[in-house]
């Protein structure tokens, strides 16, 4: 007897079966569940960064609650996070809930959505906040020193500063958030498309 | 990794598609948990795809994945693998075909023989079996040497003479 041709014979009876590509899919699947859970993990901590400067925010509007102008910039400063953070956490929401309704296509393709959709407001959010926080910056100094808005909005000094600040500062602020985005969520991003031309490729 | 390439891997896969099905069958024996290993081989495959540099073939390549990927899905299952040691011990059906016997054999050994004797079987070189198991080509040879051994007092006390 040989040892070869019996193995052979195992080989046949016992190994030969066949891979269908929905195995395959359901791999991809699984993989990509990790790769959207690592998503969605990663737009908890910019919501998390959002509730700590809440947190800050709102600790300064307490101690400065003697002087309204203060508190005023402050509270201009909390809604604009908190609707940031809102329509951050809404997309975070939707994000990974596997409710079995979706195949596993459209469930990627929806994960890809929300986690694009997200950056994108977060863009929109930075280009409608940062020119508040650079006017309301410039104007904080001066108002906790008990200066009034007309006063500090009078000074021409104080104005080109904030125009130039605005040209400036704009710009690369949206330069190193896109970077910044890029590395923490640009990589799995791409997996997750890439995932999903494959999964249209086999299905 | 490229979108082209995405077809390449399943047709490679598709192509070697019974080394998976060969690793999972000798080291998993529930149903269950080889329909988990199944994926989870097919996961880290997927995964480990992009680092695949081609210089060994894939084949080779597959093998090593699957059987790392099999042999750390039976730690995370707690079922540890049989000793050869205790192999005489062990309860093997009377009169089975040769090719049978042969399979519950080989199934029966420890996780490295088993590793061993499978490649040895399916044709792989030494060298190439040092290099997915990462064992010293002399340890191979004797170990080759001493599963042979036993398989072939294995057969002759079910009286199926020599090999």
């Amino acid at each position: 007897m040989d040892i070869f041709s019996e193995w052979e014979k195992i080989e046949n009876n016992n190994f030969n079966q066949h891979l269908n590509k929905t195995e395959i899919m359901k791999a991809i699947y699984q993989d990509s569940k990790s790769t959207i859970s690592t998503l969605k993990l990663r737009l908890l901590y910019k919501i998390r960064y959002i509730v700590g400067f809440l947190f800050l925010f709102t600790s300064g509007m307490v101690y400065f609650n003697e002087k309204i102008n203060v508190v005023m910039l402050l509270l201009l400063w909390i809604v604009s996070y908190a609707i940031g953070g809102i329509l951050l956490f809404r997309k975070y929401k939707q994000m990974d809930q596997d409710n079995g309704d979706a195949n596993a296509l459209t469930y990627m393709k929806h994960n890809a959505i929300m986690i694009k959709s997200a950056l994108s407001i977060e863009k929109s959010w930075g280009i409608t906040f940062f020119p508040i926080a650079i006017i309301s910056g410039f104007s904080l100094n001066g108002v906790i020193k008990g200066e009034n808005f007309q006063t500090i909005f009078s000074d021409n000094q104080t104005l080109i500063a904030m125009l130039v600040s605005i040209v400036v500062i704009i710009p690369i602020a949206m330069y190193v958030t896109s970077k910044m985005n890029n590395s923490a969520y640009g990589q799995y991003i791409e997996e997750l498309d890439e995932k999903i031309k494959m999964m249209e490729k086999v299905s | 990794m490229k979108v082209q390439s995405t077809d390449i891997f399943i047709n490679l896969i598709q192509e070697n598609e019974r080394i998976i099905h060969k690793v999972i069958a000798l080291y998993v024996d529930d149903i269950e948990d080889k329909k988990d290993c199944y994926q989870e081989v097919m996961v880290q495959a997927w995964k480990s795809y992009s680092s695949f540099e081609g210089r060994s073939s894939f084949s080779t390549w597959l093998y090593k994945v699957c059987l790392n990927t099999v042999l750390t899905f039976r730690k995370k299952i707690f079922k540890p693998a049989l000793l050869t040691e205790d192999l005489s011990q062990m309860p093997i059906p009377a009169g089975p075909e040769k090719s049978e016997l042969l399979y519950l054999l080989i199934k029966q050994l420890n996780e490295v023989d088993k590793m061993v004797i499978t490649l040895h079987l399916d044709g792989y070189k030494n060298a190439e079996i040092g290099e997915i198991t990462g064992m010293s080509t002399n340890n191979i040879n004797v170990k080759i040497h001493r599963i042979k051994s036993y398989i072939i007092e294995s057969f002759k006390k079910h009286g199926h003479g020599h090999l």
